[in-house]
């Protein structure tokens, strides 16, 4: 069954569907979790409770096609309000990949991530949600803003803040010598 | 062409974020899932949304209403729910201020290479307004906070003027075509429509549009018009004027009649310096009058009079040992002036008794700079001066600005400058 369908039957109580769009969305909602929060735990955390606020609003989705996007909003309200909560710096973890070791020739590759995992670190967790959701989710700074309930400007800034202080702290030579020209990212 | 760091920072993130990332299925998630589901689902009918116009979309069970007792019920708890909600969003929300009189401190717009940021004056902070590849500038609030307009630059010498919200979101283009040479920006006491003053046909000149760009017309003022100030009942405006020998005076338009009635006749080789600056009460306003003494030397001077023309302007008393006092503000609980001051041996910007000029606080400015002109915070606790690096009025302003906050209280520095490169505009925010 499509999303849609799933989603219909979801709202109108049936677990199974439920489950069935959880799944699908668990890894990106786990991952968005954890690149905001930083802590393994409070991402398992906020995606404990993007889950129930989702299961319990399900019924109130008016479009169902906007469930997606939705979902992410939940996601990232709940990664800011556990750090609101709890009122104490993230715990600095590095999200280690849980591939094989690096290979000689993924050395580089594991420098860039380790330098970005650092940058990421160093900013709040508000400005951090804008670059995940932006960057990561690949949405588009107006929805970033709509989704945070912040104007879109303030977005853009705290974008803008956030990737100034990621350029100071990371070598942008050394990434764009290592990595493999993108296009169509822009 | 190198590519400009930050644009290599945005191209390399996706993927390199997504790498970090490495999204997988967590553990947890089943178990995450079973515990979720097994709570209740809030009923449909709890959501106020849901009782909107539906669209062809929603297919859910809407439950209806079997008898009048449960059809009341519900609809006393979605009005519960819908106030609720409004309460909620109105005490998040920044209460429109009034167009006069005392008000909150919003953010303070400034100009920042073309584009338009509020700076948050208790914290520093800087956010963006108007961002992107135009050139932006210009910013002005309305008088109740709501709403910002500003120029955009289409070349040297003409301009749009757009008016969005106080976010700097929703911008629309109000000027049914490029203006030359916009001077100044105001907003109606009513917020609905603003008044530009630019070039018509070489001639300085007031349109009046509405904040939707409805409305657009010139105003029908013979010869050039300048530098206006709404009266606060939104019926008049009162503004500079320029005789054929250079000379200015001041002069009422009313809007209702259309008729222009002068205030002070233009005295050769003299000059306003700056705008008017209307009391908030509506009573009366204050300018700054240069004259000339007829020996290629003159004295500036604050004077005030009635919007009506009922009595002659009077000068505020001044300290003798001034050159010049000019380009006044009318504080906004109306009891006092900010203006500047220079002395033979120093600049100020000084507040005092906006009757009789006493109870002076100065702050000392530097010395070298030809113009300041002054506005005071919306609660009037501290005056923002702007240091120009042109004289006020007959040439063109540059684009040398420095912003300084100062405390009204005590002349004490409160903020030094931002990196701005236009004038500033203060948010009102209501109490």
């Amino acid at each position: 069954m499509d999303q849609h369908g799933l989603v219909v039957r979801a709202q109108r109580g049936d677990r199974h569907a439920f489950a069935e769009l959880a799944r699908v969305s668990g890894a990106r909602l786990d991952a968005t979790a954890r690149l905001i929060l930083r802590d393994p735990d409070l991402a398992q955390d906020a995606v404990q409770e993007t889950l129930i606020r989702a299961w319990r609003g399900l019924p109130g989705l008016r479009d169902p096609a906007t469930f997606d996007h939705w979902l992410h909003s939940l996601v990232a309200h709940a990664c800011i309000d556990l750090v609101r909560k709890r009122r104490r710096r993230v715990v600095e973890v590095e999200l280690t990949p849980i591939h094989e070791s690096p290979t000689l020739d993924d050395a580089a590759r594991v420098v860039d991530r380790d330098l970005l995992d650092r940058a990421l670190a160093r900013l709040e967790p508000e400005a951090r949600a804008v670059v995940v959701l932006h960057f990561y989710l690949d949405l588009p700074l107006p929805r970033v803003a709509d989704m945070l309930g912040i104007p879109t400007g303030t977005a853009k800034s705290r974008l803008h803040r956030s990737l100034a202080t990621m350029r100071s702290l990371m070598s942008i030579d050394e990434i764009a010598s290592t990595t493999t020209a993108l296009g169509g990212r822009i | 062409m190198d590519m400009h760091p930050s644009a290599r920072l945005e191209r390399v993130l996706p993927e390199l974020i997504d790498e970090l990332a490495e999204a997988h299925t967590p553990d947890y998630l089943e178990a995450a899932i079973e515990r979720a589901s097994s709570r209740p689902q809030r009923p449909a009918w709890t959501f106020p949304e849901r009782w909107l116009p539906m669209d062809t979309v929603a297919t859910a069970q809407v439950p209806t209403a079997r008898f009048p007792m449960r059809a009341l019920g519900i609809l006393a708890l979605i009005a519960l729910l819908i106030a609720g909600a409004f309460i909620v969003y109105t005490g998040a929300q920044s209460t429109p201020a009034p167009p006069f009189g005392l008000a909150e401190n919003g953010h303070i717009a400034i100009v920042s290479n073309g584009d338009l940021r509020a700076v948050d004056q208790v914290t520093g902070e800087v956010t963006d307004l108007v961002t992107g590849p135009e050139d932006d500038a210009h910013p002005v609030f309305s008088l109740d906070g709501t709403r910002l307009a500003f120029q955009r630059r289409i070349d040297a010498s003409t301009s749009h003027v757009l008016v969005a919200a106080s976010d700097g979101t929703d911008a629309t283009v109000v000027t049914p075509e490029p203006l030359t040479d916009v001077r100044t920006i105001r907003f109606s006491p009513t917020t609905d429509q603003v008044l530009i003053e630019a070039a018509r046909d070489g001639v300085p000149s007031f349109a009046l549009v509405g904040i939707d760009g409805s409305g657009f017309d010139w105003l029908a003022i013979d010869g050039p018009a300048e530098r206006a100030a709404f009266v606060p009942d939104g019926g008049a405006i009162v503004f500079v004027t320029k005789a054929a020998d250079g000379g200015e005076g001041l002069a009422r338009f009313d809007f209702e009649t259309g008729q222009t009635t002068e205030l002070l006749a233009a005295v050769p080789q003299s000059f306003i310096v700056g705008p008017p600056s209307m009391s908030p009460d509506g009573q009366g306003f204050a300018f700054g009058f240069w004259v000339n003494n007829g020996n290629a030397t003159g004295n500036a001077r604050i004077y005030t009079m009635p919007v009506d023309g009922s009595a002659t302007h009077s000068m505020i008393p001044a300290p003798l040992d001034i050159c010049c006092q000019a380009n006044p503000a009318w504080s906004n609980d109306g009891t006092r002036i900010a203006s500047q001051r220079i002395y033979g041996d120093r600049q100020v910007v000084a507040t005092y008794d906006a009757t009789d000029g006493g109870t002076a606080i100065e702050f000392v400015a530097p010395s070298d700079v030809p113009d300041i002109t002054v506005a005071w915070s919306p609660d009037d606790r501290y005056v923002l001066a702007t240091y120009w690096s042109a004289y006020a009025s007959g040439s063109e302003r540059t684009t040398e600005l420095q912003h300084v906050v100062i405390d009204a209280t005590n002349g004490a520095l409160v903020e030094s400058a931002w990196d701005n490169q236009g004038p500033a505009s203060w948010q009102r925010v209501g109490r």
